[in-house]
């Protein structure tokens, strides 16, 4: 009885729905208002991720006649639902994760990519051209990253030997999380430095912030993706947006700055808030208010050339036993 | 990108420039600036100039006739239609027209953007009536006037001639323009009359056909064959002969 | 209760979508320098939008020309409610020095109904930027109609 009690207060309040709807607004809040200062320009309220949200879901859905409404409506749930489960793995709470297995790391993965998806089988279920181009564009994108972010992940579970049963490599958040709280975090060991830069560079792609929002041009392809939404279904997908930015940055810090715990859920939670909004501006506010918005091709060559080096030389080097 | 990247984290620290436009007044305009027209009814003398030179014809009159002859005139100007170009003011003859500067023309319905204005214009005096022994009198008095003046001040006016002192000047004239062609200049061409004409047509196409006959008796001699032959046999040898002549002299 | 909470948001986070009917791109220029740094509409919860769907309030500039006509009126009928119509300049109002040309079709409200008109031409955007704020809070007030 109280195990299912913790469980829904950890799916519904930390770390699942709310404190991540919390955090990502938070997050979205303050890239917007470091652009806006960045450009000399006062900025938006804090809150003005959630007056968003709150705006689309006053408005009426207009589905389009070659729409098909199931999947108009249940894609983005979907994803949203995907988003905040990837939540329940990451080991935020004293070192512990809400759900835990051997290999969650790969399911992370693939729970990212499942709200990628289902933003594009959202987008075709539109039927609008300009959706068709920002899902081949979205679909680009996709590609680009999971490359590299692919060999960051190999790259940090061989780091992380698990010492037990003879295993050369582990895909469980815990053992990262253990390890990292034994031997200090990851990001100190000079080998897995590369890995971590190409991190970086993962991240605004994953979410789709400026400048390789390729999938959600704005006025180029009249929104891409989103072209065709209105109401509560884009109300979800620009939270799932919001909450992605919390994820991704969580995630960061899950696999390179982890081990840093006072043995207060508070403080723990604090200096992870911390470390997420330090990201948020080195890597999404920063190349925002600085770059243009870059061409798919150059996207592609950007991370398949440069990112996925630096994550390739990493993963050598740990390989090889440095 | 670098340049912008240092530049970026300063403006961090600066303060923003942006406006505090709602949250206080709204800034001034600068000078000069052509906003809101203000339109002064009193000064306005009804000539239309600002209604001819409006480009997007923006103005509209209404006259109402009052009952003591008087016109009621109302201007409106309607804002929706206004270009901002202030021909009209520079073209009021008596500046009733400025453009202000208040720019705020913001509005929900129509009537928001109409200015307007209203003023009476009085009717002309009307024309005095004066019976027909005043406008004798008046006369009179006018004539004595320039009599008086006539003779006190000015030359003498020009003396009115007479039909018979016309008639005399006239004949005067003609005999000194015949007196003229008789003395001076060659006699005029001596106008022929029909049968001198006939009679000198006649002389040049006698001549015509004489000259027809005594150069149709003379053409070009024919010559005959022979005379053909032995001519052209001639004209070759002196060919020969130069031909060889030549020949010689290259050699 | 949550009504009101959205309510209070329709005011705060309006999308603007912008309609060239034919402008001369006076307007047009003076629209987009609201959202620079110094004029800066974004304080204001405004953002531009490349689609009519997500739109909020819609900005048309221009008198109404042939060419745009038909396309003016389909993308109005794709911008979900509530929405609110602000007219830009003065040439959608009547057509301004274009008044009478065989190539433009009527004003704006021949087609829909226009709840707030910035005049001048072009208007300074510090009149532009009052006239959304006005038309913000028409949105709030339509909201609230549609829920009643």
């Amino acid at each position: 009885m109280t195990d299912l009690l913790f469980n829904l207060i950890y799916v519904l309040l930390f770390p699942g729905l709310l404190f991540c709807v919390v955090m990502g607004v938070l997050l979205a809040g303050l890239d917007r208002i470091w652009v806006a200062r960045m450009q000399r320009r006062v900025g938006p309220p804090l809150l003005q991720g959630w007056y968003d949200f709150l705006k689309c879901c006053g408005k009426e859905t207009i589905i389009p006649r070659h729409g098909k409404k199931a999947v108009y409506y249940g894609a983005p749930f979907l994803g949203f639902v995907a988003l905040i489960t990837i939540s329940l793995f990451l080991p935020v709470v004293n070192g512990q994760a809400a759900f835990s297995g051997t290999a969650d790391l790969v399911v992370v993965l693939y729970l990212l990519t499942l709200v990628s998806v289902c933003m594009i089988v959202g987008a075709s279920a539109t039927g609008s051209p300009f959706a068709g181009v920002g899902l081949s564009r979205e679909m680009v994108a996709m590609i680009s990253y999971e490359l590299p972010f692919v060999l960051v992940i190999l790259t940090v579970s061989r780091a992380v030997l698990s010492a037990g049963d003879g295993a050369s490599y582990t895909f469980s958040l815990q053992a990262i999380a253990d390890y990292q709280a034994a031997n200090g975090p990851l990001i100190t060991h000079w080998a897995l430095i590369p890995a971590a830069i190409a991190m970086l560079f993962v991240i605004p792609c994953e979410v789709g912030m400026h400048p390789f929002d390729v999938a959600e041009a704005e006025t180029e392809i009249c929104e891409g993706t989103l072209a065709e939404y209105s109401g509560p279904p884009l109300a979800l997908y620009r939270l799932t947006h919001m909450v992605k930015m919390f994820i991704m940055t969580a995630l960061f810090c899950v696999l390179f700055l982890g081990g840093i715990s006072t043995g207060f859920v508070v403080l723990d939670t604090l200096i992870l808030v911390v470390f997420c909004l330090v990201l948020t501006f080195l890597t999404m506010s920063l190349p925002h208010a600085v770059c243009a918005r870059f061409k798919t091709e150059q996207v592609f060559q950007f991370y398949w050339t440069v990112v996925a080096g630096l994550a390739a030389v990493s993963l050598i080097l740990v390989w090889l036993g440095f | 990108m670098l340049p912008y990247l240092t530049k970026a984290l300063t403006n961090l620290v600066k303060k923003p420039v942006t406006e505090k436009f709602p949250a206080g007044d709204p800034p001034k305009a600068a000078e000069g600036y052509r906003g809101r027209i203000q339109y002064d009814p009193e000064k306005c003398i009804n000539c239309g100039m600002c209604m001819r030179v409006c480009a997007p014809q923006c103005m509209h009159r209404d006259i109402e006739k009052l009952e003591n002859g008087d016109q009621k005139i109302t201007f409106t100007f309607d804002l929706t239609s206004c270009t901002f170009c202030s021909m009209c003011a520079d073209f009021c003859a008596r500046h009733a027209i400025t453009l202000t500067d208040d720019y705020m023309i913001v509005g929900t319905q129509p009537e928001d953007f109409l200015v307007t204005g209203t003023f009476v214009k009085k009717a002309p005096p009307p024309k005095p009536k004066f019976t027909p022994e005043q406008i004798a009198a008046m006369k009179a008095k006018a004539e004595a006037a320039k009599a008086a003046k006539a003779a006190a001040g000015g030359a003498a006016p020009k003396p009115k001639l007479t039909p018979e002192e016309i008639a005399e000047r006239k004949a005067k004239a003609e005999a000194a323009k015949a007196a003229k062609a008789v003395a001076g200049g060659a006699a005029p061409k001596p106008k022929l009359s029909p049968e001198e004409i006939a009679e000198r047509k006649a002389k040049a196409e006698a001549a015509k056909a004489a000259k027809a006959v005594a150069g149709g008796a003379a053409p070009k001699p024919k010559l005959s064959p022979e005379e053909i032959a032995e001519r052209k046999a001639k004209a070759e040898a002196a060919k020969a002969a130069k031909a060889a002549a030549s020949q010689q002299g290259e050699s | 209760m949550f009504d009101k909470l959205i309510d209070n948001s329709m005011a705060k986070s309006p999308w603007i979508f912008h309609i060239n009917a034919g402008s001369c791109n006076g307007c047009d220029i003076e629209l987009v320098s609201v959202l620079t740094p110094r004029y800066d509409a974004e304080r204001l919860g405004f953002r531009l939008t490349g689609t009519p769907r997500q739109a909020d309030i819609v900005v048309v500039s221009g008198p109404i020309t042939l060419q745009t006509r038909d396309r003016l009126v389909r993308t109005l009928a794709q911008v979900p409610e509530p929405r609110v119509v602000v007219s830009l300049g003065s040439c959608p109002r009547s057509g301004n020095v274009f008044k009478g040309s065989y190539a433009i079709d009527g004003p704006l409200d021949k087609y829909t109904h226009v709840d707030v008109s910035v005049g001048g031409c072009t208007p300074k955007p510090e009149a532009i930027v009052a006239a959304l704020a006005q038309a913000a809070e028409i949105l709030r007030e339509k909201r609230k109609e549609m829920h009643k």
